[in-house]
């Protein structure tokens, strides 16, 4: 069916349109200068204080939310998997809902619980304990969560029923420990589904400035939000925001390929 | 253990429902200054369907999602209907391209770029209705292609065209009444996904167009903040927050889509 190839020419053109061309000049405007071609917006990008601590802060944020997704997904994953088929099925809809929700309406729903004055603080004030502060960096790294276990335990699902839990179950009737049925036997079967899902959750987070602007404003930080700062606010310099939009997508890259590589030795 | 796990699921289910159901509880409340909100009411569902600036809000919210998914359907099934027949190494290349894309290039560039490369000759769209509803075409098209190319893959789609050829149809006839509607069908759970990310977006416009001056999502979540009493949803330095969607997800293509934080 030759003839038909012709029909992926729309999509190539959509392609080049909203994604090559928007890279392009993204690249483009880094680079250039009035006298022709510069990288001193590539060398503030990598020595100036305040970009290098986003930059570093980025990574961290990244790294953190990865593992706190890894950890929650692995476990919610596990334990859906156990339950009987009808509620698994509502349990799985249900996860699919945070990826799709609006992350202004999370932002506001955390802040009704989790605010200076939302519901969580005052038991806590009331019960005499210390109250937690929603627009911290612990803030950020509770609230994240709420999108990225039920997103990493969506991802994992699919392996983890295949496998099945018989796995366990096998190395328990074996004489393996629980801790030792899970170390060795489950874990190192997930570990491909688990690398995954960590890029999946790395990237996001890398990328992520929605929820943390609502959340903290420009009080912490992120790459993600030295650019969006570069874009609106009185700071205006859209080279420099191109230069950082760069230097985001790289170690994002750079981050990718590492868990790439570490999930084809997995595989092998 | 098993008690310790159950607690531990229990705690999670409701990190999970209760952010989701604290909105919906406080939209229908008068004041949530204590513990709990107080005083059932309908009076901010009233301000919302009576001001024609929320309702103006919400028909361009929707206007661009359906354009959007539109657009999505229009490319993305016969680039994914392409991408799947076409055996060899296109296909799985742009599979994979479309994999990476949305890891690699977060819904916040994407928007720089479109700032950047369409703000001038010979494409100058900022501030035109139509680059909103490009935008977010653009961030739901990896997603909507795998999706449909997922769907594609549990199909016979070379016996579905080849079926109405004998009877003298071309691939014009076999396409739109066999393969077409199937993969419709399929695609039909990708189109929904581009369309919460113009519901949720507020900023992102504004960038795109220049200047917003039409009324956007961003004013009735401004009123949120307005009619949260002294809870100020988030800090009053920066307006409203943009939420883009950035969609990731395994070679499955399937519900994993990332959301919009």
């Amino acid at each position: 069916m030759r003839g038909e190839r012709f029909l992926i020419l729309p999509g190539l053109l959509f392609l080049a349109l909203f994604f090559a061309y928007p890279l392009w000049a993204i690249l483009e405007r880094s680079l250039s200068s009035p006298e022709g071609l510069t990288l001193a917006r590539y060398l503030r990008a990598l020595t100036a204080p305040a970009y290098l601590e986003a930059w570093r802060n980025s990574l961290l944020f990244a790294t953190a939310s990865t593992l706190l997704a890894a950890l929650g997904g692995v476990f919610v994953a596990y334990w859906t998997s156990g339950l009987p088929l009808r509620l698994k099925r509502f349990l799985l809809s249900l996860y699919a809902i945070p990826v799709s929700l609006s992350g202004l309406v999370v932002a506001f729903g955390f802040i009704v619980l989790l605010g200076r004055n939302g519901t969580v603080n005052q038991l806590l004030g009331a019960l005499g304990l210390p109250r937690f502060d929603l627009y911290s960096w612990t803030g950020l790294l509770l609230v994240f969560p709420f999108y990225n276990v039920p997103l990493f335990a969506l991802a994992l699902m699919p392996l983890l029923e295949s496998l099945g839990r018989e796995l366990l179950e096998a190395a328990r009737a074996s004489g393996a420990t629980p801790f030792q049925a899970w170390v060795r036997v489950l874990l190192p079967n997930l570990m491909p589904g688990v690398l995954a899902g960590s890029a999946i959750v790395f990237a996001g987070m890398m990328g992520a400035f929605g929820t943390a602007l609502a959340l903290t404003g420009f009080a912490k930080n992120l790459l993600s939000l030295q650019i969006y700062s570069l874009v609106s606010e009185s700071a205006f310099d859209l080279p420099q925001a191109a230069a950082l939009a760069v230097v985001l997508m790289a170690t994002t890259g750079v981050g990718l390929y590492l868990l790439a590589l570490w999930e084809r030795r997995w595989r092998r | 253990m098993r008690a310790l796990g159950w607690l531990l699921f229990g705690l999670f289910l409701l990190y999970l429902v209760l952010p989701m159901l604290a909105p919906v509880v406080y939209s229908f409340s008068q004041v949530w200054l204590g513990l709990l909100p107080e005083g059932l009411t309908l009076a901010w569902y009233r301000k919302v369907f009576t001001d024609p600036k929320y309702l103006e809000g919400a028909l361009l919210s929707l206007r661009v999602a359906l354009l959007a998914v539109a657009l999505n359907v229009l490319v993305g099934v016969p680039t994914a209907y392409v991408a799947h027949t076409w055996t060899g190494r296109v296909g799985e290349g742009l599979r994979r391209l479309l994999q990476v894309l949305p890891l690699l290039v977060p819904p916040l560039v994407v928007g720089l770029g479109f700032l950047l490369a369409f703000n001038r000759p010979p494409l100058a769209l900022s501030g035109t209705f139509w680059i909103v509803v490009f935008g977010h075409a653009a961030l739901g098209f990896p997603f909507f292609f795998r999706t449909v190319y997922a769907g594609l893959s549990g199909l016979e789609v070379r016996l579905l065209m080849e079926r109405p050829r004998p009877r003298g149809r071309g691939f014009g006839r076999g396409y739109a009444t066999s393969s077409c509607p199937t993969s419709c069908l399929r695609s039909s759970r990708g189109a929904w996904w581009p369309s919460p990310s113009p519901w949720g977006s507020s900023r992102s416009q504004a960038w795109w167009r220049g200047s917003a001056r039409l009324p956007s999502p961003s004013s009735s979540s401004r009123a949120l903040g307005r009619t949260s009493g002294r809870r100020a949803p988030w800090p009053a330095s920066s307006s409203t927050p943009p939420f883009w969607p950035s969609w990731a997800s395994p070679s499955s293509g399937g519900a994993e889509a990332r959301g919009a934080c």
